[in-house]
């Protein structure tokens, strides 16, 4: 009996180290335990843009927590290394620097703002990275290096200004800041007023941060424009639109279509002046698709239900990180090299429809869609394109040496900077 | 025996089969998982290639029509006034851009939307409804260009349109769009199906209107009919084809959409926002492994059941039903037991295979009826809502005129402009006109009816109050004024029910509404009528295309049951409704006629007449219409191979089980009964009932017929669709003549298998002054001869009847004798060679050309045989010479009018002439066995030569008949009894040595039916499946 027992005891032990040994293997197959993999999100978290950037940043997080609750990407969770941009370029292109060569990331998600994400450029391309920009931007840009998840202005500016061509009126009046983004998409609206047929009647660049804009006001009064383009930078909006109404310009006599005016904006500044103007974009936090519902749910399980606001680089940032976890799981690596080239042709369902990402530029294929502001600060839509629409960074209306030499022109203007002389700076002087 | 050699017995006979079977069981699985891993993977990786090569191949023809639309010169050429110059100059130019931009026409568009340019000579007039919509979209979108995938009508192929704007000097001036077929996707995805391991089918598919629409199925572009290209929303693979339109991509388990289990992968298509799903069937995947292995199993069965057999011998107790009187020895008991063990085990096995396949049959058949029930809603209400749409347009253009009168927006003297403008534009509508009552149009004119028409190309104007008073009632022997008076009085818009126009030998149907004057707010006193009229013919073809599978035809009726549309246009004619079909007919269709008129929701009636038959109906809201579809069941049965399958192995699996269950039953017996000669009379009988089974399926079975090349004439309004697109793609310059052509069947004879005789009536309608030699030749007739035997005049036609006599030659695989197709096919022409004349099926002399209504057949034909098919198609084979011609000859290729009958051979003469004297010869020769110690050896072996003799006349006389050089069928049995003689023939020879061999007279005795039966099973199997 007892012999039988010692038997069994033996049986037991040896079965215990042959389990043992498999599972070991088994746990370090894949080079020992899974490291998780690190990501980078460079914003401004700090400073002016800080408003407009933090609900971004935050739209990235829910993106990385869904993919981390699932389990992470081959099996290795994502660690987020985060950077402040602090609203200032050079900030900005010191912690991608930073990012890259010293924490290792992987991707990094973010950019700022047009002139942030010109003036990293160069840093993803010497390092040869990868930065997946969820914001809409000018174009006249294709960098190998940069994915670009937000419209460009095939996408966006050139439809709306036909849209409003054939709706709103003939005579266009352009207001921007003065920056990259604002010079580019006015000088983009110019041309293809032009070859509609229409007018512009006049334009005017704000100081990136400035409130003062009374003097403007009087010029759009005095041009009599049938349509106003707005493509002013943060918190100058708000006087402007509501210096607009003072001035009796109401949406109704003179609608405004505005390109950098979203739930954000309208959720800060309150959308008493700005109710029944139109603005272009791919997403609007109404749309009622299921993936849209689904990525509210999530935004809400971060930031709660109450004053839940979302906008379309918030769903960029948030489909952005998805697309490259996707290709991570598709190309079995993390290898920036290897993603970068196998992210070309990614298709994903996004909360506004299918995006995917071109195979000949790194744009992504968008739908381009005009909203109409409610009274509660969100959209409805009234025009929407039948199917995403192809990105295409350069225009036609000139050939993309006339685009660079006229961004080189800026550049130079502006003494090496991407932007003109800002408030702050204007009121030092 | 001790009890370590018992346990050893034990473990040889039970345990280790069983752990062989556990094994292969295992091993399949795993193979199985892992070949379909490896497929899944490989179809994974074919959707990336030949995705990426059609979005490439799109993307090309993008940049291509942009860079022609930025090209300076052919901005420059755009400001040069239409000219054969022009066009040469955008066809030089169009030469220099990428050899792959391939398109069927390119036009441009001004800003207003007039056509500025057109390159092919088929002239658009306006742009189309999606043309606009794609026009509106690229100038909103401006800077890009687009493409958009659909067809313009139901009855078109679907293509692609690409456009982008035109800017000159800087300016706006236009779109240019690009029409492109699916020929280029169809050659990327045909190469790259050359080369495929696996030989899979490719579905690719878009969404229009929230359905989903089939741009393209494998190899079946051409032949997919409009109905098809619309996919039931509920079968897997539409599910997945919206997910791939969803942009996800994936791979797995599917069924086809006849409930074929399939392994899909699945893909979006951005550059062409097209679903690509790529499919295998899982059965032709797994057939060779999943044989490879019920074969090893097999092999261990019998492996151990010979173990068992030679085990019992080598201990003595060699003689079959001795062990059971032996209770006390031990060995004896181990024996029974390791028999009963592997008896139990092989009866579980093959109840458990009885059971499963029983359950996937009932599955299968489940799901095909659940499929079917699907579609046939999904059909029904597609139908109805497309006719909804149609009779909407017409109702909204006779309400905008009459609301344009009434407010005065269109003036009296335009409406003949406005008119006409309505019938050039709506293809639909034959025909539109207004009609005032006396002195309203103006205080010194009484009547005013404008009317225009449709006549072919032509618009044709005609004034009404000219030919007739329409404010006259309508009574016998003069014009129908219905339409105006009927309208007037009632103060009501209303449809008038369909008529034959004798004028237009047209049906026609008609909406009317009065209009008012301005003052009339009230609407109380109308000044007239606008009554909008619309061919019927053209609804036909809108829901011909709705047709469920082989039988399946729709109908139309009105609320009273009398019938708008239906394949035999007697009904339309002489308004016979339902109700009528009821009373002459059967007792079921009196009930669907009595529910149908309150139909308004989708019904399934089943009918009895020869099998199932389903009616699904649809109330249309626009109209008192209802829309119905009929199809029989047996249709869907036929076409399904896995019910044919699992019938198979039911079949089989219960003849295993039958005789394992009697082994085991005899095993166990004590009585004194001859076991032996039980166990015989219940394997013959098994294996008799399960060829019988195997018989009455393919007697039942509906012949099929070949149509490979041709395209098959199964409805009136095909044969216009194929004249028009055969007109379309070959005729340039050259006009080619339709000419109705008709034929009667009284006689078959079939001479052999390549050759039969046949007679008839053939007749054709030439158009009155027609310049071309009259007379039908039979292409495929070794000799015929034709004898005029009437000509009459009649409308515009001249009818000319010939009786005839041919023989004609045949093409039928005759390998399944006697369960074999005796199909012929008469292939027709005109006996002008010179004349570009295209024969046509002469619809209105037959009732249905539907194959089971079998047009051509004279009644009480060939009493032998079953004639279950005949229809027309045309044979597109081209001749692989030119008939001596010149290649620049004016003639055209022309396709063959071929009338085909499809027969099923009857069974009692075969049976009679061979299978009833070959089974006596057999069973005179098991007779002759069983006595053969009682005669003499060379009087038995004369006998079995005498019946050897009769054996080798009877097939002598079969091959003399039937003359074909492939194996039939029915041979098989004459092999098996050439054996079986062989093998009685040498046991003579071993019973006469000595000492005399028994041994192997006892196996014979064994063997003998068994042998014979089960080789006539496993041919009748591979006959069965093929």
């Amino acid at each position: 009996m007892g012999g039988v027992v010692k038997r069994v005891l033996l049986g037991l032990c040896g079965a215990l180290v042959v389990g043992g040994g498999v599972a070991g293997w088994w746990m370090v197959r894949d080079g020992g335990v899974a490291q998780p993999i690190r990501v980078g999100i460079l914003h401004s978290l700090t400073g002016v843009e800080a408003a407009c950037e933090l609900p971004v940043v935050n739209a990235t997080l829910v993106a990385i927590d869904e993919i981390n609750r699932r389990g992470g990407v081959l099996g290795r969770q994502i660690e987020v290394v985060s950077a402040d941009g602090g609203s200032d370029d050079m900030q900005f292109a010191r912690q991608a620097e930073r990012l890259i060569a010293q924490e290792r990331v992987v991707v990094v998600f973010g950019g700022g703002g047009a002139s942030n994400r010109r003036t990293i450029k160069p840093v993803f391309e010497k390092h040869r990275h990868l930065l997946i920009y969820p914001a809409n931007s000018e174009g006249l840009d294709a960098s190998k290096h940069v994915v670009y998840m937000g419209t460009i202005p095939n996408q966006q500016v050139i439809p709306a200004v036909s849209w409003a061509f054939q709706r709103l009126g003939k005579r266009f009046f352009v207001v921007g800041s003065d920056y990259i983004y604002s010079r580019a998409v006015s000088a983009i609206v110019k041309d293809y007023v032009g070859i509609l047929g229409g007018e512009m009647v006049g334009e005017h660049y704000f100081a990136l941060g400035t409130k003062d804009v009374k003097g403007v006001v009087r010029k759009v009064v005095a041009a009599k424009p049938t349509v106003i383009i707005n493509t002013i930078s943060g918190r100058t909006n708000k006087p402007f639109f509501a210096q607009l109404r003072a001035a009796g310009i109401s949406t109704e006599r003179v609608p405004t279509l505005s390109f950098s005016l979203s739930e954000i904006e309208l959720h800060q500044f309150g959308p008493e002046n700005m109710s029944g103007d139109y603005a272009a974009w791919s997403y609007f936090q109404s749309l009622p698709s299921r993936p849209n519902q689904a990525f509210l749910s999530q935004l809400a399980r971060r930031q709660g239900r109450d004053g839940l606001v979302a906008n379309d680089s918030m769903e960029s940032a948030y489909f952005g990180v998805l697309v490259w976890a996707q290709t991570v799981q598709k190309s079995g690596t993390a290898d920036v090299a290897t993603v970068r080239r196998a992210i070309h042709g990614q298709t994903f369902e996004a909360p506004h429809g299918i995006v995917h990402v071109d195979h000949h530029n790194n744009g992504t294929w968008e739908p381009a869609r005009i909203g109409k502001i409610r009274q509660d600060g969100q959209f409805d839509v009234v025009w929407s394109s039948n199917s995403p629409v192809w990105p295409k960074p350069y225009p036609s209306s000139r050939t993309p040496k006339q685009w660079q030499a006229f961004l080189q022109n800026l550049h130079k203007q502006w003494h090496g900077r991407w932007h003109g002389p800002t408030a702050y700076e204007a009121s030092k002087k | 025996m001790n009890r370590s050699t018992a346990m050893a017995m034990r473990t040889v006979t039970v345990l280790l089969p069983a752990l062989c079977l556990l094994a292969l069981l295992v091993g399949y699985t795993w193979q199985q998982q892992h070949m379909r891993k490896s497929v899944i993977a490989y179809l994974q990786k074919q959707t990336d290639i030949q995705g990426e090569k059609i979005d490439e191949y799109i993307a090309q023809n993008k940049e291509n029509v942009a860079k022609l639309a930025n090209n300076n010169s052919f901005q420059q050429l755009l400001l040069l006034q239409d000219s054969p110059e022009k066009k040469r100059q955008l066809n030089f130019l169009l030469s220099q851009t990428n050899s792959s931009f391939k398109f069927d026409d390119i036009f441009i568009v001004s800003k207003q939307q007039e056509i500025l340019f057109q390159l092919s000579d088929n002239k658009k007039t306006s742009l189309t409804q999606r043309e606009k919509k794609l026009f509106q979209e690229t100038i909103t979108l401006m800077d890009t260009t687009i493409s958009k995938l659909g067809q313009d009508s139901a009855d078109q192929e679907a293509h692609a349109l690409l456009a982008t704007p035109v800017v000159l000097q800087r300016r706006l001036a236009g779109v240019v769009m690009v029409s492109m077929g699916s020929e280029g996707i169809h050659k990327i995805i045909t190469h790259r199906e050359q080369n495929n391991p696996y030989p899979f089918e490719v579905v690719l598919a878009f969404s229009e209107n929230q359905q989903l629409h089939i741009l393209y199925s494998t190899g079946k572009l051409f032949g997919l009919r409009a109905s098809e290209r619309i996919m039931n929303m509920s079968s897997p693979q539409t599910q997945q084809l919206q997910q791939a339109l969803h942009g996800k991509q994936g791979a797995g388990n599917s069924t086809d959409r006849l409930g074929t289990p399939t392994l899909a992968a699945w893909k979006y298509l951005p550059y062409v926002n097209l679903a690509m799903l790529a499919t295998l069937q899982q059965q032709s995947l797994f057939s060779s492994t999943r044989n490879a292995y019920l074969l090893a199993a097999a092999l261990v069965l019998l492996l151990d059941l010979i173990f068992v057999f030679v085990a019992r011998r080598k201990n003595g107790s060699h003689e079959l039903c001795r062990y059971s009187y032996a209770p006390h020895n031990n060995w004896h008991q181990q024996a029974k037991w390791s028999l009963n063990g592997f008896l139990w085990l092989s009866i579980v096995i093959a109840a458990s295979n009885t059971g499963f396949f029983g359950y996937r049959l009932i599955a299968t058949q489940n799901q095909l009826h659940d499929r079917l029930d699907q579609e046939a809603r999904v059909k029904v209400q597609q139908a109805s809502q497309l006719l909804d749409n149609r009779i909407n347009n017409m109702k909204n253009l006779g309400d905008s005129v009459a609301a344009d009168l009434q407010s005065g927006r269109l003036k009296a003297q335009d409406i003949s402009v406005r008119l006409k403008r309505i019938v050039k534009e709506q293809p639909e509508i034959f025909g539109i006109g207004v009609a005032y009552s006396p002195y309203s149009y103006k205080p010194n004119i009484r009547l005013y009816a404008p009317y225009m028409k449709r006549d072919g190309q032509n618009i044709v104007s005609v004034l009404v109050e000219d030919v007739y008073d329409y404010t006259l009632p309508q009574s016998l022997g003069r014009p129908k004024t219905d339409w105006y008076n009927k309208p007037m009085s009632a103060n009501k818009a209303m449809w008038m029910a369909p008529y034959f126009g004798s004028a237009s030998q047209k049906f026609i149907s008609s909406y009317v509404t009065p209009f008012y004057r301005a003052n009339d707010q009230d609407k109380k006193n109308p000044i007239g009528t606008i009554e909008v009229m619309q061919d019927l013919s053209s609804l036909h073809n809108l829901v011909s295309n709705f047709n469920m599978h082989g039988t399946g035809y729709n109908f139309i009726i009105d609320k009273k049951g009398t019938y708008i549309y239906h394949p035999i246009a007697r009904y339309i004619k002489q308004q016979i409704s339902i109700q009528d079909i009821a009373a002459e007919n059967l007792t079921a269709v009196a009930d669907l006629a009595n529910n149908i008129a309150q139909a308004e929701s989708s019904n399934k009636i089943s009918m009895y007449g020869d099998g199932p038959s389903w009616v699904y109906t649809k109330y249309i809201p626009g109209t008192d219409w209802i829309f119905g579809i009929a199809f029989e069941e047996s249709d869907l049965h036929a076409s399904n191979n896995s019910l044919k399958f699992f019938i198979t192995m039911i079949l089989i699996s219960m003849f295993i089980l039958t005789l394992l269950v009697t082994s085991l039953l005899l095993q166990n017996l004590t009585a004194s009964i001859d076991r032996a000669a039980t166990y015989f009379a219940i394997f013959t009988g098994s294996a008799l009932l399960t060829l019988v089974g195997f018989w009455s399926y393919m007697l039942l079975e509906p012949s099929r017929v070949q149509l490979q090349h041709s395209t098959p004439i199964l409805e009136r309004f095909e044969i216009d669709r194929y004249v028009t697109s055969f007109r379309k793609a070959r005729a340039e310059n050259l006009s080619v003549l339709a000419i109705p052509t008709g034929i009667m069947l009284e006689d078959i004879q079939f001479i052999d298998f390549k050759h039969a005789t046949i007679s008839g009536y053939c007749w054709q309608k030439y158009p009155i002054g027609a310049n071309l030699r009259q007379g039908v030749v039979i292409s495929n007739a070794v000799d015929s001869d034709f004898q005029e035997v009437y000509r009459e005049p009649k409308g515009d036609f001249e009818v000319v009847g010939w009786e005839f006599t041919a023989t004609i030659t045949q093409h039928n695989n005759p390998w399944r004798y006697p369960f074999d197709n005796q199909n012929i096919s008469i292939a027709l022409e005109n006996s002008d060679l010179n004349a570009n004349v295209i024969l046509t099926p002469d619809a209105d002399s037959y009732d249905l050309l539907h194959p089971t209504s079998v047009p051509g057949i004279a009644r009480g034909l060939l009493q032998s045989v079953s004639i279950q098919k005949s229809f027309f198609s045309y044979s597109e084979q081209k001749p692989k010479n030119r008939l001596g011609l010149d290649e620049n000859s004016h003639l055209i290729y022309i396709p063959n009018l071929v009338y085909s009958v499809a027969i099923k051979r009857g069974i009692v003469d075969p049976i009679v002439f061979y299978v009833i004297p070959l089974i006596t010869v057999l069973i005179c020769i098991y007779l002759l066995f069983m006595m053969q110690h009682k005669i003499a050896r060379g009087d038995l072996a004369g006998a079995y030569l005498a019946l050897l003799f009769t054996i080798v006349l009877l097939h002598q006389i079969l091959r003399t008949q039937l003359q074909t050089d492939t194996m039939l069928y029915i041979e098989h049995f004459f092999l098996t009894s050439y054996i079986m003689i062989l093998v009685v023939f040498s046991n003579i020879f071993l019973v006469a040595k000595d000492p005399p061999t028994q041994w192997s007279t006892r196996f014979l005795r064994l063997i003998f039916w068994p042998g014979i039966l089960t080789a006539w099973i496993v041919s009748t199997v591979y006959v069965f499946l093929q």
